[in-house]
């Protein structure tokens, strides 16, 4: 695993940081959690990793990138985080990590992040909405066809 | 012959006439003492304004030409070519400036500026009664050019000089040409091998015949000016004399020694970059975790400059060890990466590509290289962001160092009274530009002597130092300019203190012999030489040295002139 992750470094150019700190400081991270925290930041996750990436399989700092693309949008240097964060989550579920994940009630298929999930919840303060969450968009989808079968297959004089 | 003076006052368009009453200060001159024209120009520079002044030299037939203008800095060489095509001898002209010293500096103050004007035309009618005719001096050139150092920057001047057809005299201190370049394994960024550049360059000096290539030859003595150098030549016992024109100093630098840092001397397996490229060559085999250290006693507090390319040359021994072997683990803990350069970026993206770490390390906690016996064997480093130390192990350590000047320095520097800077390495005339002269006529340096500088630097500045130094020798005679300080034997005492503070060396010892009949020895000019800087006029207790030009006659009536209450 650990050759894997070192690749997935390379892959998406991690090296190519110039410690500029851009990624940071467009980071959501401080407006959705409300604090910012060095090690959770791109900038941090970037500097360990492409360092020597040990021991991180079971890390908490990992699970609170939102995935959203701002950082790599913004790296003068080509640092491709998105792609990285979403690979290394990949190979980490892959390995059986998946304490700090959550899943579709569903199907069960990765979801989000669920530090993520918690902290959507609260400003949703959970409700009909807050459920709609945990449902993968694929059995969102899957369930609203369902209606729909049903719906074509109801009596005509009853519709 | 009458002084018939002729004064000429330019508005500048409105820089001057803006500020300052141009027509009152016009009026104002006509007034003063043996002034028999005056007139405004909107630009005195403008052809105008030029066929205004020869058409009045012919036509009030002047003999003395004010101009209150700009700055002589910039126009005097104009205004006296101007004079002279108009018939009048280039040295009885006298440049006012009355922008840079008046309407520039009193912009709110209008009638003051002019008052002040008024001063100052007053004074340069003063001075300019008492100019004399003086005449360019002119000397012959030696068409052969001394070139010391025979790295690449010397190799590519005498090249080049000796391409032009002039005679070059290489004098190389080892007994190898090629300089530090010799110890350099592969060049960035294109990784050739250094012997491919230098190879060629060495056999076509040897080969060529206008080339006489002094090996194991050192400097050992300078004397004379441009045009006229006479060189003593040391080799093992013998000596030589040399007669040339010019000299083109391209000696180098070195690399520095950290004795004492990152277990530098202490450990086997710690060692400079040139040391290691000398080492090994190709094979790498064994190295698979390497630790470099940059910025080496560069940057800090006893040598505050940046080796310009150091970085590059640990970033390129690094893709060396990386292409060899594509598993090496390579750390490179740095200060700042400065890959400025053409081509460099790229090269260090490339670096940055191949997987090769890059760690700042902050100069409040530097590096730790810990071993046993005499081999080190892990790195240690502060990571300021994580705020803890990283470890690596290694089996190589390399130290990135700058260049330092050369040993010699000093002794060159007294020799041909040439100026060293406070880093050590020579100081040229102007940073931006005069890069390659020096203020002593004739003499022109090149490469790493004055400052550390990479291959193409070296040989574009080799060419640069070539061309310049072919100027005098292509003009076949210098002309230099007629305001140099004379000495008046009688008056002088001897005491030696010009010689002291002329920073040219245009004054030496002369015989003189006194109208009594007496022999004795007197300081003299050598007005090639002198650049008319006047500090032998101020040192002078007897007053025996005067400056053409600036003499204590013509300034005392400037100076007594001042006081008088302009009208």
């Amino acid at each position: 695993m650990k050759t894997k992750i070192k690749q997935i470094v390379l892959e998406n150019n991690l090296n190519y940081c110039l410690e500029c700190g851009k990624c940071s400081a467009v980071c959501p991270m401080l407006d959705f959690y409300g604090e910012y925290v060095y090690d959770r930041s791109p900038r941090g996750v970037v500097e360990r990793l492409s360092l020597d990436p040990e021991d991180i399989e079971d890390e908490e700092g990992l699970w609170y990138c939102l995935v959203c693309h701002e950082c790599t949008f913004f790296c003068p240097s080509g640092v491709n985080f998105q792609g990285f964060m979403t690979e290394l989550r990949e190979l980490l579920l892959q390995h059986g990590y998946r304490n700090h994940a959550v899943f579709c009630h569903a199907c069960g298929s990765y979801l989000m992040p669920k530090k993520e999930f918690e902290n959507f919840q609260k400003i949703l303060e959970g409700g009909k909405t807050g459920e709609l969450l945990s449902v993968c968009q694929r059995c969102k989808k899957n369930s609203y066809v369902e209606t729909l079968y049903k719906l074509a297959l109801w009596p005509k004089a009853k519709r | 012959m009458p002084l018939r003076i002729g004064v000429f006052i330019c508005h500048c368009g409105t820089n001057i006439g803006g500020i300052v009453d141009v027509p009152e200060v016009v009026e104002y001159a006509r007034t003063l003492p043996n002034v028999v024209y005056a007139e405004g120009n909107l630009y005195t520079c403008s052809e105008d304004g030029l066929s205004s002044i020869r058409d009045m030299i012919e036509g009030y037939d002047l003999n003395r030409v004010v101009v209150a203008s700009c700055t002589p800095r910039t126009h005097e060489p104009l205004f006296r070519k101007n004079c002279e095509s108009g018939g009048l001898n280039k040295y009885l002209f006298e440049f006012v400036n009355i922008r840079e010293h008046c309407s520039w500096v009193h912009m709110d103050r209008h009638d003051s500026a002019t008052l002040k004007a008024k001063d100052l035309v007053r004074m340069g009618v003063a001075k300019v009664s008492l100019l004399t005719p003086q005449e360019d001096l002119t000397t012959d050139v030696i068409r052969a050019s001394l070139i010391i150092g025979g790295g690449i920057s010397g190799l590519t001047a005498a090249l080049t000089l000796a391409n032009q057809g002039y005679q070059v005299e290489l004098v190389e201190k080892k007994d190898r040409l090629g300089g530090l370049l010799r110890d350099v394994n592969r060049v960035f960024p294109t990784n050739d091998p250094s012997k491919e550049l230098l190879d060629p360059l060495i056999s076509a000096v040897l080969n060529h015949k206008k080339i006489s290539a002094h090996l194991g030859t050192e400097l050992a003595d300078v004397n004379g000016f441009v045009g006229n150098f006479s060189i003593l030549l040391k080799k093992d016992a013998g000596t030589e004399e040399l007669k040339v024109g010019t000299i083109i100093l391209s000696t180098g630098a070195r690399e520095l020694k950290p004795e004492g840092m990152f277990g530098y001397g202490q450990f086997n397996n710690v060692m400079t970059q040139l040391e290691f490229e000398r080492r090994f060559r190709s094979n790498y085999h064994g190295l698979n975790r390497v630790v470099m250290i940059n910025c080496v006693g560069a940057r800090v507090e006893e040598r505050t400059y940046c080796g310009r390319f150091c970085c590059i040359t640990g970033i390129k021994n690094a893709i060396l060890l990386k292409e060899e072997n594509p598993q090496t683990e390579i750390s490179i803990l740095h200060r700042d990466i400065m890959a400025c350069g053409k081509a460099f970026e790229d090269y260090y993206r490339k670096a940055l590509q191949m997987g090769i770490k890059f760690i700042r390390y902050s100069v409040d906690f530097p590096p730790e290289i810990v071993g046993s016996d005499d081999m080190a064997d892990k790195g240690k480093v502060y990571h300021e962001l994580m705020g803890r130390d990283v470890q690596m192990e290694t089996d190589i350590v390399l130290l990135t160092t700058p260049l330092v000047p050369g040993e010699d320095n000093q002794e060159l520097s007294r020799m041909m009274r040439i100026p060293v800077g406070n880093d050590g390495y020579f100081l040229e005339a102007h940073q931006k530009l005069r890069p390659v002269e020096f203020p002593s006529d004739g003499i022109f340096v090149a490469g790493c002597a004055r400052y550390p500088t990479e291959i193409s630097e070296c040989v574009a500045q080799g060419y640069a130092a070539a061309a310049k130094a072919a100027v005098p020798m292509a003009r076949g005679q210098v002309i230099s300019d007629a305001f140099t300080s004379e000495v008046a034997p009688l008056r002088c005492s001897a005491c030696g203190r010009c010689i002291d503070v002329c920073p040219f060396g245009a004054i030496d010892w002369n015989e003189f012999k006194e109208p009594s009949g007496e022999t004795k020895r007197v300081a003299m000019v050598n007005p090639t030489e002198c650049k008319g800087c006047g500090l032998c006029v101020a040192s002078c207790l007897s007053g025996a040295v005067q400056m053409r030009g600036f003499t204590d006659e013509q300034i005392l009536a400037m100076v007594n002139t001042t006081f008088m209450v302009a009208s």
